[in-house]
């Protein structure tokens, strides 16, 4: 990736999350995630939930 | 190294590293997984795993997982007995070109795993409650 291409990146709303921990329950965590974008705020209950939950939106924004 | 030829049970995923430089690269392979499964990246290694449970039937998540999808996840209901595709062989003779390990699910509570990490020689190196134990597990390798 070239300068240009990685501060177009970082510049985008595109693939930006906005994570916050609440809690650190059961040896995992749990907060809410916003996806910038679609302005969509999800909940999660563990780091495997919000892995997925990040996995959804980046498969959803390349369909 | 020779491996050792073991018993697989299907809730087990052989873990193939082939580069750790940058992002974790490799091949996941199991007895009831059809093909083997590439990753790139701890996330797509988490995810692709949960994805093979669900699809063979077990173990059972407890809760389920929410997604920014409209679409939901395909559950597919318990197997006591899912499809064996390979034999406990073959899976023993994938050897990933830095380290191999195995990973053994148990259970899947607070939308989570829990379960072992094996070795080469089938020890058990790791217990975990969560997925942030079993990465940092292999951040620490």
């Amino acid at each position: 990736m070239n300068d240009k291409a990685l501060l177009d990146s970082i510049q985008s709303e595109k693939n930006k999350f906005i994570i916050q921990i609440k809690s650190k329950e059961n040896s995992t965590w749990q907060g809410t995630v916003e996806w910038v974008e679609k302005k969509q705020v999800i909940p999660f209950r563990s780091a495997l939930e919000l892995m997925c939950l990040i996995e959804s939106a980046m498969s959803d924004s390349e369909a | 190294m020779d491996a050792v030829t073991k018993i697989f049970p299907v809730n087990s995923v052989r873990i193939c590293v082939n580069e750790t430089a940058g992002e974790l690269k490799g091949v996941l392979c199991g007895v009831a997984m059809q093909e083997n499964i590439e990753f790139c990246g701890t996330r797509e290694l988490i995810v692709k795993i949960d994805k093979y449970f669900d699809d063979i039937g077990q173990p059972q998540p407890h809760q389920v997982i929410r997604s920014f999808r409209k679409t939901e996840r395909d559950y597919k209901p318990y197997n006591a007995k899912p499809e064996r595709f390979h034999a406990s062989e073959e899976i023993s003779k994938q050897l990933g070109d830095k380290t191999t390990v195995d990973v053994v699910i148990f259970s899947r509570h607070h939308a989570e795993w829990q379960g072992v990490i094996k070795d080469l020689d089938d020890k058990v190196v790791c217990k975990f409650k969560s997925t942030l134990e079993f990465l940092s597990w292999f951040e620490k390798m």
